[in-house]
Order: C-alpha cells, then sequence, then structure tokens
C-alpha cells in the first residue's frame, strides 16, 4: 500500500484560507503515505505531469488529490492517473474548496478542518479495489419525439450521417408552430416556403420515418438500449389509401375547432390541417363527427374517391428500438383567456393573441391574408371590416409573477414589430398603430435594426406602459394603458388588439416527462444538464433537447441548437460500444432474500429478477443501467447490495477517523 | 347553524335603510336567525385605516368582542365594513402580538375567534343556488341586470373568497338562480369612487359615467349592487351625474337583496323601492307584466302546438274511416 | 436636475419593508398601476412615478402630493401589478406617515378623515347631517352637496340630531389612545 497524497492551492481560492502547503506536508505523518506534495493548480498540465511522474518513480498504488470538487475534476484526475498506468478508481477526490476554504473564514480552523478532510480519503482511499468499465451495445437509432423546426432539423441532420430515425409527432402533419406562421422576423422570408422543402426532405429521405399522429406512451431500458411503446392513434382514415384530395373535408356537413388556424374559424370533423401538411393525409376528430356521435352521416366515405375511410379503425401499438431519445416537443401560447379577465376573458371579438393574428395575417389562412376586425366576420350580409387602428399590448402571460409566469418568453418583441409592419403593409400605411411595451428585448442578429425599421420606416407608434384594462364602448375597444415616458394615463380606441401572448410549454409536457424519466420545472420546460456548460443533455443518459422544449427560443437559435443536439446524439452513437460507469450496485446473490424492494425503490429499472439455475429468483443489477445513486443499497434489508467505489467498509473507515482519531 | 349576528354599520342603518331591511328580510325568510351586534360602533371605514393602522384594527376588534357575545360568526353586509373587519379577523388571529396591542387599548379584551362573512358569501355558503330556485315565486326573467361588485367584494381574493379578483361570481349566481336575466359586462369591479365624492366629486362623477355607459352596452335595464356607498354613487348621485355631465342616464340601481326580495314574492313597498332617487318601480312592473305576457304567449303556442297535433291525428283517423268505408 | 438621495432612499425601503411588507425595488416601472388607476387623473404624480420617487429617494415630494391624499384604496393597481406589489399597501401606508408626522397636505382627504373619526370618538356610529355640515365648513364649500339635502329628508335617509351609540365612550377612548402610541419610530 504506497499512497500518494496531492494538496493544491488552486491560486488564493485555497491557499487564500487553508494552508496547503503545512497540510501536505503534515499528510506525510499518516500510515501508508509515501509521498506528499501541494500544487499551485494541480489540475494544470505541469500539476497532472507531477502526479503521473510520482505515480511511476515513487511505485504509487494508490492517490489522493485534495482539491475542488469531485464534480470539477475527477473525471480529469482519473484520466490522469490511469495515464500513468494506475486504475483510475484508485484514486479518491478530498474536497477542501466548496467544502471548506470557500465556506469558512478562519484560517487555522479551516486548515484544520482540510487536514481531516485529507485524513478521511486517505482512509477511504486504503480500501478501495481496481474497477474496470463495463460495455454495453449499442442501438444507432434515434428517436425524435416532436416534428417541428427543432425536430425536423435534427432527424435531417442524423440522417444525413447516415443513422435512421423516426419522428413521432402528435399532430397529423409534421411543422410545429413554424408552420402556423405567415413571414419570419428579421427578414420577413414566408415561414411556410422556408420550411415546407424541410418537410419534404424528411419525407423523402431515405433514413427518416415519419409516424404522424403518434404519441410515445412508454419509454423503458437505458442508453442505447431504450425500448419505446408507441401510440398510433386512430384516424379513421387509411391512410395508406388517402390521397389527400380534401373533399371529404368539403363536404362533411359538421363543425369541428381549427386548432390550426388558432380557432380563429372552425373546420369540419374531417379535416387536413392545411395545405402543405407532411403527411398530408386526413383524420377525423372523435368528438364533432356526427356519425361517431350521432350515428348519422357518413358522408365522407360515400365521397371519397380512394375508399379511404375506415370508421372501425383502432389505435394501433407498436414497439420499436432506440439508441437514443430527443426531446423536441416545441411550445403551446399561454391562455390569456382564462388569466387576464382585464382583458375581457376571450369574450371580447375584437381581442386575440399573436398566434391568431398571425394567421389571419397569412395568405393561405382563413382570411386569405386579410386583416379584418374579427367583430364583422361571419356576417351573412356584410364585408367585414378591415381596423383603422390596431393595438399590440407585450407581456401578456410573460414577466408577470400575478400569472405565474415570471419568465420573458423572449419572441414577442419581434414577432409582434413583425405583425405591426405587416399590418401596415396588408391594411395600408395610414393605419394607426400602438405598441404598448415595458423594454423591447432585440438581440439576435439584425433584431435591434428591425425594431428600428417598424418605428421609422413603418411609423409604428411605440408607448411605454402596460395596459391595465379593456372593454367595449360604441363599438370599438377602449385600450386602457400609461405612457410612463410622458408620465401619465392614455387611452386609445381601437378597432382590433393584438395580445402578445407568451410561450409555455405544450400541456401534458410534466406527464412526457415522466414516461421519459427526465426532470423538468415548474412551468413544464425540460430540464437542461447545465445551463451554461450542457444545454442539449438531459440528466438522463441518452436523452437530448432541442428547441423551445427547453426554454422560450427563436427560429435561429431552435436551429442552431437542433444541430448542435444531433452532434451530441452522433457523438454517443459514433461507437458500436459504449463504457458504463463501474460505480454501480451489485448484489451478493448469494445472501439475496428475494423481497424485491431494490426492484420498488430503484428510480432507472436497473435491478431485475435472474432466475438462478435452481428455478429460484435473485436480484441482479443490469450494469449498463445502473446510475449508482446508492438507494437500493440503503433500502436492502440483509445488506447484500454495495456500491462499488463507496462499499461500506470503506465508509465506516471514513467516518471512524472523522470522529474517533 | 346557531344565530348569526348582525353587524349593519353606519351606512346600513340610515342612508342605505332599504338595504339593510330587504337584508334581513330575505335573510330571515331562508331561514336564518339573526341578532344585532350589541352596542356596535362604527368600523372606521376609510378614515381609520388611512389614519393608522392600529386605530383601524383595533376599531374593528371591538365590534368583533361585541360580536363574541351572540355568536362566533358575524355578517357584515356592507363590503366596506366586510373588508375592515374581515382584515381584523385575519390580522388579530393570526398574530398574538398585534392582538394584545389591540386588547391593551380596549376596555376589554377580545378573546375569541368570529368568522366574518360578506353577504354573497354567507347567500351562497348557508343557502345555496338549488334552495334559492326552489323559492322563486315571480318571474324576473325580463328583468334585465347587470352585477356591480364594486372594488371591495372582488378584491383581494384572499381577503373576499372570490377564486378570480377580476371576474368574481358569486353575485351573478345568485341573480341567475333566482331568475333575473343577467348580461355579461366587462365592468364588475371597475371603481365607482367611493368616498372620494365627497372631497373630491368630479373623481366619482367621471368614474360612475362610466359605468352607467358600459350597463348600458351590455344590454342592461338596471344595475344591481351590494354596497351601499355604490349605491348612493350610482343612485342618489345619478342626478348630479347628469347635469354635471351633460348625460341623461336613467337606470335604476337594485340592491341584491331586493331583487331576491321580489324574486321571492315580496311587494316592491316591503322591498323599499321608494326610497332609491331613480325610482325602480316602473322597470319592475313592467319586467313583470313582460314576464307574465311572455309566458302566456307561450302557453298559447303549447296550446296551439297540442290542437293541432290533435287535429291531424283526427284527420287521419277520419280518413282511415272513410277508407274502410269505401271498401 | 435632480439629485438621488441613496441615504433617504434605503432609509425608506427598509421602513417600507417593515411597516407593510412590501419592497419598492421590485418595481421595473411598467405603468400598470397608472394606467388602471381610477383617480390618477387628478393626481400631481401617476402612481408608477410614486414609487420611482421613492426608489431614488424624493420621500418628502412624495408625502406631500395630492396623489397620496387623493388615492381612493379601490385596490386596482395591487390586483393587476405583474410584480405582485401591494402599491395599495404603500400609499395607504404613506397616508399614515404623513398624518402621524403632522404634515401640511394638499386637498380635503385629510380633513374629512379626521372630522370622520372626530365624529365617530364622539357618538360612536357616524352622524351623517353634523359630519358633512362640519366637513364643508372646514374644505370652505358650504353649499357641496346641498342640492342632496332635501331628497335625501324626503327619503327619510338624513336624522339631524346625532345619538351617542352605546360604545361610544369606549371608541373615544381608543382614538386617544392608539394616536398616542403612534410615533414616527414604529
Amino acid at each position: 500500500m504506497r499512497i500518494g497524497v496531492f494538496v493544491c492551492h488552486c491560486g488564493t481560492n485555497i491557499a487564500g484560507t487553508v494552508d496547503s502547503k503545512g497540510i501536505a506536508a503534515r499528510a506525510a505523518e499518516l500510515k501508508d503515505v509515501v509521498h506528499t506534495q501541494d500544487i499551485t493548480y494541480t489540475c494544470s498540465e505541469p500539476g497532472q505531469d507531477a502526479i503521473q511522474e510520482a505515480i511511476q518513480m515513487k511505485g504509487l498504488t494508490r492517490v489522493v488529490v485534495a482539491a475542488c470538487s469531485p464534480h470539477m475534476h475527477e473525471v480529469t484526475f482519473r484520466r490522469c492517473v490511469e495515464g500513468a498506468g494506475l486504475n483510475p478508481y484508485l484514486f479518491e477526490m478530498a474536497n477542501i474548496r466548496e467544502h471548506c476554504s470557500w465556506i469558512h473564514e478562519d484560517y487555522d480552523e479551516a486548515t484544520e478542518k482540510a487536514y481531516e478532510i485529507i485524513k478521511m480519503a486517505v482512509a477511504k482511499v486504503r480500501e478501495l479495489e481496481p474497477l474496470y468499465a463495463n460495455e454495453v451495445e449499442v442501438n444507432k437509432d434515434v428517436l425524435v419525439i416532436g416534428g417541428g423546426v427543432a425536430g425536423i432539423q435534427t432527424a435531417l441532420d442524423l440522417a444525413d450521417a447516415g443513422l435512421q430515425v423516426t419522428i413521432v409527432e402528435k399532430e397529423t402533419t409534421i411543422g410545429g408552430t413554424m408552420a402556423q406562421l405567415d413571414k419570419t422576423f428579421p427578414t420577413l422570408d414566408c415561414s411556410a416556403c422556408i420550411l415546407t422543402p424541410r418537410m419534404v426532405d424528411c419525407s423523402q429521405h431515405e433514413n427518416i420515418e415519419i409516424m404522424a399522429y403518434s404519441e410515445v406512451e412508454r419509454v423503458q431500458g437505458y442508453v442505447g438500449n431504450f425500448t419505446v411503446d408507441i401510440r398510433r392513434k386512430a384516424s379513421y382514415v387509411d391512410w395508406e389509401k388517402c390521397i389527400g384530395c380534401e373533399i371529404c373535408q368539403q363536404k362533411c356537413p359538421a363543425k369541428a375547432p381549427d386548432s390550426f388556424n388558432e380557432d380563429l374559424v372552425e373546420t369540419k370533423a374531417i379535416y387536413l390541417p392545411f395545405p402543405q401538411a407532411v403527411p398530408k393525409k386526413a383524420a377525423i376528430q372523435y368528438d364533432y363527427c356526427r356519425w361517431f356521435q350521432e350515428g348519422k352521416c357518413k358522408v365522407c366515405e360515400r365521397v371519397c374517391p380512394a375508399d379511404a375511410i375506415d370508421y372501425e379503425q383502432e389505435d394501433e401499438y407498436l414497439q420499436r428500438e432506440f439508441g437514443a431519445v430527443v426531446m423536441a416537443t416545441g411550445l403551446d401560447v399561454f391562455p390569456w383567456e382564462e388569466y387576464y379577465h382585464e382583458y375581457g376573458s376571450g369574450r371580447i371579438p375584437d381581442v386575440i393573441s399573436g398566434l391568431q393574428y398571425e394567421r389571419m395575417l397569412n395568405a393561405s389562412g382563413p382570411t386569405g391574408g386579410h386583416v379584418y376586425r374579427p367583430s364583422t366576420m361571419g356576417k351573412k350580409k356584410e364585408e367585414p371590416e378591415e381596423p383603422k387602428t390596431v393595438v399590440f399590448i407585450q407581456c401578456v402571460g410573460s414577466r408577470d409573477e400575478s400569472v405565474g409566469r415570471p419568465y420573458c418568453s423572449s419572441v414577442c418583441c419581434m414577432y409582434t414589430a413583425k405583425q405591426a409592419i405587416l399590418t401596415k403593409d396588408h391594411v395600408g400605411m395610414d393605419t394607426d398603430i400602438y405598441v404598448f411595451y415595458i423594454d423591447i428585448r432585440a438581440t439576435g442578429k439584425g433584431y435591434e435594426e428591425f425594431i428600428k425599421r417598424a418605428q421609422t420606416e413603418f411609423g409604428v407608434k411605440y408607448v411605454r406602459g402596460r395596459v391595465s384594462k379593456l372593454y367595449e364602448s360604441d363599438g370599438k375597444v377602449v385600450v386602457r394603458g400609461a405612457d410612463t415616458l410622458l408620465g401619465d394615463q392614455v387611452e386609445v380606441e381601437a378597432d382590433l388588439v393584438v395580445l402578445a401572448s407568451g410561450i409555455t410549454p405544450p400541456e401534458g409536457s410534466g406527464k412526457l416527462a415522466q414516461t421519459i424519466n427526465i426532470s423538468y420545472d415548474e412551468y413544464g420546460f425540460f430540464t437542461e444538464s447545465h445551463p451554461k456548460l450542457r444545454p442539449l443533455e438531459t440528466n438522463t443518459a441518452g436523452v437530448f433537447l432541442a428547441g423551445a422544449c427547453q426554454s422560450p427560443k427563436d427560429i435561429p437559435t431552435t436551429v442552431a441548437q437542433a444541430s448542435g443536439t444531433s452532434s451530441k446524439v452522433l457523438g454517443l452513437l459514433s461507437r458500436d460500444k459504449l463504457k458504463t460507469s463501474p460505480e454501480i450496485a451489485v448484489v451478493d446473490q448469494t445472501r439475496c432474500v428475494s423481497c424485491w424492494k431494490c426492484i420498488e425503490v430503484c428510480p432507472f429499472g436497473a435491478p431485475e429478477k435472474q432466475e438462478q439455475r435452481d428455478g429460484s429468483f435473485k436480484s441482479h443489477v443490469i450494469e449498463s443501467v445502473c446510475q449508482g445513486c446508492g438507494i437500493c443499497v440503503a433500502n436492502c434489508p440483509v445488506n447484500c447490495i454495495a456500491l462499488k467505489g463507496f462499499q461500506t467498509d470503506a465508509i465506516i473507515d471514513q467516518i471512524e477517523e472523522a470522529l474517533l482519531a | 347553524m346557531g344565530k348569526l349576528a348582525y353587524y349593519p354599520g353606519c351606512s346600513l342603518r340610515h342612508s342605505a335603510e332599504e338595504f339593510d331591511s330587504s337584508t334581513r328580510t330575505v335573510l330571515e325568510t331562508l331561514g336564518m336567525e339573526l341578532e344585532e351586534v350589541p352596542d356596535w360602533t362604527c368600523c372606521g371605514a376609510s378614515p381609520a385605516h388611512m389614519t393608522d393602522h392600529l386605530l383601524a384594527q383595533t376599531l374593528t376588534a371591538r365590534n368583533l368582542r361585541q360580536a363574541h357575545l351572540v355568536s362566533e360568526e358575524m355578517v357584515a353586509p356592507c363590503p366596506a365594513c366586510y373588508q375592515r373587519e374581515k382584515s381584523a379577523e385575519l390580522e388579530i388571529h393570526a398574530d398574538a402580538d398585534l392582538r394584545a396591542e389591540v386588547n391593551g387599548i380596549m376596555d376589554r379584551p377580545y378573546s375569541g375567534e368570529v368568522r366574518v362573512f360578506n353577504l354573497p358569501e354567507l347567500i351562497l355558503e348557508r343557502v345555496g343556488t338549488e334552495t334559492l330556485r326552489r323559492r322563486v315565486k315571480q318571474d324576473l326573467s325580463q328583468l334585465r341586470v347587470v352585477p356591480y361588485y364594486g372594488c371591495l367584494l372582488g378584491r383581494p381574493s384572499e381577503v373576499t373568497g372570490e377564486v378570480d379578483s377580476e371576474q368574481p361570481v358569486r353575485m351573478d349566481q345568485i341573480l341567475e338562480a333566482v331568475g333575473a336575466n343577467v348580461r355579461w359586462w366587462n365592468y364588475k369591479t371597475e371603481c365607482c369612487g367611493a368616498s372620494v365624492g365627497v372631497p373630491k366629486k368630479i373623481i366619482q362623477q367621471q368614474l360612475t359615467k362610466r359605468i352607467f355607459e358600459q350597463a348600458l352596452n351590455a344590454g342592461a335595464d338596471a344595475i344591481v349592487t351590494a354596497c351601499p356607498l355604490c349605491h348612493q354613487n350610482l343612485d342618489m348621485r345619478q342626478a348630479q351625474v347628469n347635469s354635471h355631465m351633460g348625460t341623461d342616464f336613467h337606470i335604476p340601481v337594485l340592491y341584491l337583496s331586493q331583487v331576491m326580495g321580489l324574486a321571492m314574492g315580496f311587494t316592491p313597498e316591503k322591498m323599499l323601492l321608494a326610497k332609491h332617487a331613480v325610482d325602480p318601480r316602473p322597470l319592475v312592473r313592467g319586467a313583470l307584466e313582460k314576464a307574465a305576457e311572455v309566458r302566456a304567449e307561450e302557453e298559447r303556442k303549447a296550446a296551439e302546438k297540442v290542437a293541432r297535433a290533435k287535429a291531424r291525428a283526427e284527420k287521419k283517423a277520419k280518413e282511415k274511416e272513410d277508407a274502410e268505408a269505401a271498401r | 436636475m435632480i439629485r438621488y438621495d441613496p441615504q433617504q432612499a434605503t432609509f425608506y425601503r427598509d421602513k417600507l419593508m417593515e411597516r407593510v411588507k412590501e419592497d419598492v425595488a421590485e418595481c421595473y416601472q411598467c405603468g400598470n398601476c397608472t394606467a388602471g388607476c381610477p383617480a390618477a387623473f387628478t393626481f400631481d404624480y401617476p402612481p408608477n412615478k410614486i414609487m420611482r420617487m421613492l426608489q431614488v429617494g424624493m420621500v418628502d415630494e412624495v408625502l406631500a402630493s395630492k396623489s397620496v391624499q387623493l388615492c381612493i384604496q379601490c385596490l386596482t393597481c395591487t390586483a393587476r401589478c405583474p410584480r405582485n406589489i401591494d402599491i395599495a399597501g404603500i400609499f395607504e401606508d404613506l397616508k399614515t406617515i404623513a398624518v402621524v408626522r403632522e404634515m401640511k397636505v394638499p386637498e380635503d382627504a385629510d380633513k374629512f378623515n379626521r372630522l370622520f373619526l372626530q365624529n365617530i370618538a364622539k357618538y360612536g356610529r357616524l352622524s351623517e347631517a353634523m359630519f358633512l355640515v362640519r366637513f364643508n365648513l372646514a374644505s370652505r364649500k358650504p353649499m357641496n352637496d346641498a342640492g342632496l339635502g332635501l331628497p335625501m329628508m324626503s327619503k327619510g335617509k338624513l336624522e339631524f340630531l346625532p345619538k351617542k351609540s352605546g360604545g361610544a365612550d369606549e371608541v373615544g377612548r381608543i382614538y386617544k389612545k392608539a394616536l398616542e402610541r403612534s410615533t414616527w419610530e414604529n
């Protein structure tokens, strides 16, 4: 047993509060310690060289580095000792920075504490055994959940790299929110023009399979080996036969909500969402179909030229295997009608949300791109009116703690400016447009210039102040706001009010996260592994994030992130085998009593019932699934599970060193 | 369900006598036993809490103490008194130091745990819409009203108990249950000016003018309120608004309890409608008459339908007979 | 030229946090309070400006403002503030600070409050006629609301002779003791 102890100064981070030199010297007194050294920056090249030299020169069999947190550099130092020929698991880190120098002020007391921490580390390292990483076979297929622009980008990148990708999308078509937009800021490119070619690429790519109108029901397994249950929802139309001619939609007598058009208008019970849908297939909304609800009709079956209607169709369940999962489930719009009752709770027809207005501006939308006052639409004898005064209100459902949404939705300032410019374009330059804002956030490339264009070239009037109330009076919507720069209340009589409603995760995000076993925050956004250093991965190995499901963001950022995510997936799946950490639980099957408590408590599904030769069943921990959390170790009633790298004896020695020595 | 302590407050005693009387009548008819808080005194309303916090809480605590002599539950129909008494209830019961301070300047201490109700809350909790529906004797379906909550029956929701302070629903539920034609409007909780109508009249006039406009916009003929100060601003001062703002409003303002009373069969006289500045009696009479007409018309149409069906059946029978006879 | 007074700012920020548990630093000046305030059209400074003045320490101007005096306490600002600040609570506290510091304030709201309280301290319950006469004199508008007098009388809504109620003496004592206890330091 030849132990080497290296104590870091970390500049003044440690040495400013702890006498690194002194305790390094004192460590020589400890049993079995044959080499001690203090180093200014141990993680640096000279520092690591010093460790390797000592291992080779002095034949060290165990190494302790007293420095920062293992979260920072345990991996670094394990690699370092491995490079010198020592098993990397015969290494222990003593945290004398986060656990000592950074939280105490008294030099003498901190030094004493640091020395005790080192003693404990030495006591443990004596008990450690060499461990060898496991290898597991890897499935190279990738599951992308969500077919919006993030999912599409990731899928195309991965497919181009030669991997087989399956996109599971809950609507009948891919495209997501971007397909609903008219133009995109700041270039005012037509959204569908830039997106639909990508959508078609996906459908034509030999490596991409699109499973539309489907949802993920269950995920089992572990990184490299996920088994996923997918439910293909019944559309009551045989998609093998459907040619997307839309005759059924024209002839259907039953009205139904039109979620693609954000309920600005209604669609029919059998519908195709929009003309460039991929796949372009019809589906029946069960709750609105007269055949299913009343037993009469069947007009669609009669008129369909391809004989594709199938009322008997049922949900289909499939099971697939994947090596990695990418979450690209996108966003929903904040349901302002349920919170902003001072804006009329959705009952004032001329008050609409940003996405509803986007559908109105869209040339292939329900009004053919004409901007009308909703209160004048749908009247048989009168022409719908164009508005002369339009008011945009920002931060509806964002930056607002009173509705539980303190965050900024990132895109609304820009999309409001875009919609204001388009309004001037569609209705006329003499339209009066006001934008009520608190701050303008225009951080992307070309964004600030775009805002300036709106204000100068297009004459949009920006008013700094929030709006307190909207109410109807004499056929107009009265906007009661404030102009804080002038220091007064203002009232504007508007023909149309557009609320820049914020971004919120889609309904059911929390439940989906639980199915996939990833973390999510109080709003439903999925949690990244580290906001700065690992924004594309989750803490669940093999599951990655792309797009707005992680946090509100615009299209350029989404596309960039999606490509970044695909490179992470490629990194994971570039080898045929994956190394997994050997610091995992192992069951002593001679003592296991088959109580299955370990299976009950494991959050990852690592322990399994393994059949023995005599027909009995004992617990066995699947090496590649176990994450080494230790819950089963603590719960086993007969103490027959050990956590490699944290054996009971090692821990007890540490405790004794701390309390008895 | 024991006795309820009844705290009228200064307004109900005189200038809002019709609110007091109709509330007592309705609550007692619905089976509640009321006893006026013995030796009750003014809750302090706005002037107290705008002058000194301890003063405000003590004036209200005194009434809670007096109420406790009668019951553990107190109803304060005036929303301003309710807010004062409720805020005292919430603060004093939770903060022992404040209770001690308050008790220190009263003649006798308050040691109870009285719960304070506001009127709509009491009605919905103790009576409920089902019972109200069953007690309806007069048809108010042609009386088009908007419920005006004012500031203090909606906000803040921690004190009033309404789920959403911008869209309170209790008055709507009660009015619908007694059969009135309740119109939706977005002006339920916009301030009428409250007591500032005395020191700064122009504020109150501007605000009530808007309320009248919104009520008419919503298709209402009358405004229903449950606050004596709102009632005074809307009813007593309606003529002032007309003369100073150049308008010509003639909108009766009814108390919630009066509408309930009328639905339950009490006469306009019993509900003291004559005390209002803007006389609601013609409107109420008209609404009841119209409702009777509408009902009569419906009955007539139904009878006609039955007669027609009978005639058809008879015709068919005769045709069958004739056919038989021809063979 | 404005000169910020960081000491006053900090002193009052801490005082308000202690007295009403609200932090003026949370205000991001969105203007929602100003937008919804029914009385703001009579104020000298709109509500969001009062919050800003408190943030930078212009406290004396705030306490001497019409805004603080004319606030009706309708709570619309508090209900709609996106940072959940009880703005009405802050205004209420500013009113009481002006009272305890015996400051001279504009408008007649302070006279209204004082005469009201004196009235109930004497009679236990508000004696409206007596109070209104007194207030009209104090605010130098003797004919204020005179047009309402006759209709109110004919409907029996006005009682002339004030009557002392059972608890009047105790109310008088409470009034006196509460005001004795309120000092600026508390």
